[in-house]
C-alpha cells in the first residue's frame, strides 16, 4: 500500500488529481467558513465602540482597540469577575471530587471480584438513562430541604458522581495487567496504595480525558445553574450571560465582549488538550 | 493464600470465598461506597420521588401539596400548549437528526484520511462543540440581528429580502436547528471519521482493483462499514434533540409567539418561571422520559433486526 503511494506518480496525474479534490476542499472551505465566521466576528465585536456595532452596512473588523472600555462597562453590569469565579469553583470542585471517586469506583469494577458485581454495575449504566429534566424537579426539592439552594455544596455534590466517567475509566483500568496488582501486594502495598500509586497513574491519559470533559461540562452547564444557584451572587457565566442577554439587548457591544470573554477559558483548555476532547468523544463513540 | 487467590480469579464460578478474597471483596465495596451513595442519593431516589411528585398538586414546597392521583397526567394531555411543544419538539428532532448525520456522514467521508489539511478542518469542525450552549446562542442571535447581524447583512447583499430569521414564526425554529446543527456535527463527524478509520485497509483496495470510483467506495464500502457505529451518534442525537434546551432558551426564550418552545423549555417554565408548578411539571416530563423510553426500545429492537 505505502509502496504504490510512495512510487512517485507522473505529473499529470498529479495534476488531476489536485483538480478533483477542489470540490471537497471547497465544501470543507465553506464548513470552516461558516463555522468559524460567526465566532470571529463576535470576537472582533468585543473590540469596537457602540456607534461602531450600530453602523449600517455591518462591518466585520474594527476601527479601534475598545475592549478595555467595553470591559469595564460589563464589569460594572453584571460582575463578569465574580461570574467567573463562580464557574470555576463549580467546575473545579466538581472535577476533582468526581475523578477520585468515580476512579475508585471504576477501579473496582475493573479489578475486584465481588458479589452482585454485574448487577451493582448495570444499576450504575442504567442512571446514564435518566434525563436530567425529569428528575431536575426533584433534585430542586431535595437541594432545598437540604438547605443548599443558591450554596455551592447545591451545585456540585449532586453532580459529582457520574456513571459515564465510572464507564469511561473502568475500560482504561481493565486494559492494565494483572501482575502489577500481585508484585505490588506482595511488596506490601495495601489495596488503596496499589490504586493510588501504581494504577491511577498508568492510566494518566484517560485521566485527564476526564478532567477536561468535566471541567468543560460545568462550565456550559446551564439548567442546573440555572435551577439551583440563582441568586444574583451565585450566578455562573452561563446562566449570569443568559439573564444579561435576556434583560439588556440594547447594549450590543458589552454582549459580544461578555460572551467573547465567557469563551476563552474554554478555549485555551481546547487549544492545549485537544486530542484529550477528541478521545473522549471518540471513544464513548465505539464503546456505545 | 496467595495461590488460592490466584485460582480464585481463574475461576469465575462463584465459591465460598476465602480470607483474603473476603477482605478484597469488602475493600471493593468500600471503593465503591462513595460513588453509590451519590449516585442513588442524587439521580435514583429523585426518579422515585418524581412519581411521587408527578401525582401531586404542588407548588415550590410539598407544604400544601395535595394529592391529584392521574390529573396532571389528564390534564397534560388535554393541554393545547403542551401539545403544541411536543409537535415542536418532533419537528424539531425530525429536521436535526436526519440533516446532522448525513452532513457528519459525508464530511467524516471527506476527512477520514489523518493528513494536516484534514486534522485541521477537524479541530475547526469541533470548536463549537466545546464552546457553550449560551456563548453559542448569544453569537447567533448577534449574527443574525435584523439590524446588526453581519449574516443578516450578507443574506441582504445575496439579494434575500426582509431578513429577520429569529423574529419570524415559520423560521425560528429552524434557525435553531441550524445552530443546534452548527454547534454538534463536529461530535458526529469525530465519532464516524473513527469508525472509518477502523474499517480494514484491505476493503478499500480491494474495491478499487475492482475499479469502483470514490462515491461507489463510498455506497458500498464506508457506509457499511460505519453502520455499527452509526447507532451511537443517531441514538445520543435523538435522544439530545428530544431534550433541546439550552439553546433555545438563550436564542429564542421560546418565541417568538411560542413557536419555538420545546417540551423541556415549556416543563421549565411550569416548573421554575413565575407558575411554579411543580408536580404538573414532573408528570409532563415523565411523559417525556416516556417517550425517550420508547424510541430507545424501538430503536434498539431494529438495529438488532439490522445488524443481523
Amino acid at each position: 500500500m505505502t509502496e504504490i503511494q510512495m512510487r512517485k506518480k507522473p505529473a499529470g496525474v498529479q495534476m488531476k488529481a489536485f483538480v478533483r479534490y477542489i470540490p471537497t476542499f471547497l465544501l470543507l472551505v465553506i464548513f470552516a467558513f461558516l463555522l468559524l465566521a460567526p465566532l470571529v466576528w463576535m470576537c472582533l465585536g468585543a473590540f469596537k465602540t457602540d456607534p461602531e456595532v450600530l453602523s449600517y452596512p455591518p462591518k466585520f473588523f474594527p476601527e479601534g482597540n475598545h475592549f478595555l472600555e467595553n470591559w469595564g462597562g460589563v464589569q460594572n453590569t453584571i460582575d463578569m469577575v465574580k461570574l467567573g469565579m463562580n464557574t470555576a469553583i463549580y467546575a473545579v470542585g466538581t472535577t476533582i471530587p468526581a475523578m477520585f471517586i468515580n476512579a475508585l469506583a471504576a477501579y473496582a469494577f475493573a479489578r475486584f471480584r465481588f458479589r452482585g458485581k454485574n448487577v451493582l454495575f448495570l444499576i450504575f449504566l442504567a442512571t446514564m438513562m435518566i434525563p436530567f429534566q425529569v428528575v431536575m424537579v426533584p433534585l430542586y426539592l431535595e437541594v432545598y430541604y437540604l438547605g443548599w439552594l443558591n450554596t455551592f455544596w447545591g451545585l456540585i455534590v449532586p453532580k459529582v458522581a457520574s456513571a459515564y466517567w465510572i464507564f469511561l475509566v473502568r475500560s482504561a483500568f481493565q486494559g492494565l495487567p494483572k501482575d502489577l496488582e500481585d508484585a505490588a501486594r506482595i511488596d506490601g502495598l495495601n489495596e488503596f496504595g496499589i490504586f493510588w500509586k501504581i494504577m491511577l497513574p498508568l492510566i494518566k491519559p484517560t485521566m485527564i480525558t476526564v478532567l477536561l470533559l468535566s471541567i468543560n461540562n460545568c462550565w456550559n452547564d446551564l439548567l442546573w445553574p440555572l435551577i439551583a444557584a440563582n441568586a444574583t451572587k451565585m450566578r455562573t457565566l452561563s446562566n449570569g450571560l443568559a439573564m444579561f442577554i435576556g434583560n439588556r439587548t440594547d447594549d450590543y457591544s458589552l454582549a459580544f465582549t461578555a460572551a467573547t470573554v465567557s469563551m476563552v477559558p474554554m478555549l485555551i483548555l481546547y487549544i492545549f488538550g485537544q486530542k484529550y476532547f477528541v478521545a473522549g468523544q471518540a471513544t464513548s463513540g465505539i464503546k456505545g | 493464600m496467595k495461590t488460592s487467590a490466584r485460582q480464585a480469579q481463574g475461576n469465575e464460578r462463584y465459591r465460598k470465598p476465602t480470607g483474603i478474597e473476603r477482605r478484597l471483596e469488602r475493600t471493593a465495596y468500600l471503593f465503591i461506597l462513595p460513588a453509590a451513595v451519590l449516585l442513588i442519593v442524587f439521580c435514583v431516589l429523585p426518579l422515585i420521588a418524581s412519581f411521587y411528585v408527578s401525582v401531586q398538586q404542588m407548588g415550590v414546597d410539598l407544604q400544601g401539596a395535595k394529592f391529584v392521583g392521574l390529573k396532571n397526567f389528564q390534564k397534560a394531555i388535554a393541554d393545547r400548549r403542551f401539545l403544541q411543544s411536543i409537535g415542536i419538539t418532533l419537528r424539531y428532532t425530525g429536521v436535526e437528526v436526519p440533516l446532522q448525520m448525513v452532513i457528519g456522514v459525508v464530511l467524516s467521508a471527506l476527512l477520514s484520511k489523518n493528513t494536516p489539511l484534514n486534522k485541521l478542518f477537524r479541530s475547526i469542525y469541533f470548536l463549537p462543540v466545546i464552546t457553550s450552549a449560551v456563548t453559542v446562542g448569544v453569537t447567533w442571535q448577534l449574527v443574525l440581528h435584523s439590524n446588526i447581524g453581519i449574516f443578516t447583512y450578507w443574506l441582504k447583499c445575496m439579494g434575500f429580502r426582509d431578513v429577520n430569521l429569529l423574529n419570524n414564526t415559520s423560521t425560528a425554529l429552524y434557525v435553531v436547528v441550524f445552530v443546534a446543527i452548527w454547534k454538534t456535527f463536529g461530535i458526529s463527524t469525530i465519532i464516524l471519521v473513527s469508525a472509518i478509520q477502523n474499517i480494514p485497509e484491505s476493503l478499500f483496495e480491494a474495491s478499487s482493483i475492482d475499479g469502483a470510483g470514490k462515491v461507489r467506495q463510498f455506497f458500498h464500502v464506508t457506509l457499511p462499514g460505519i453502520m455499527p457505529s452509526f447507532w451511537f451518534p443517531l441514538m445520543t442525537r435523538i435522544i439530545g434533540s428530544l431534550q433541546m434546551f439550552d439553546i433555545v432558551y438563550t436564542m429564542t426564550g421560546g418565541g417568538p409567539s411560542k413557536s419555538t418552545t420545546t417540551m423541556v423549555v415549556y416543563i421549565y417554565d411550569t416548573a421554575f418561571n413565575s407558575l411554579n408548578k411543580m408536580g404538573y411539571a414532573t408528570a409532563m416530563s415523565e411523559l417525556l422520559f416516556a417517550g425517550i423510553m420508547l424510541i430507545t426500545v424501538i430503536m434498539y429492537y431494529v438495529m438488532d433486526k439490522t445488524s443481523e
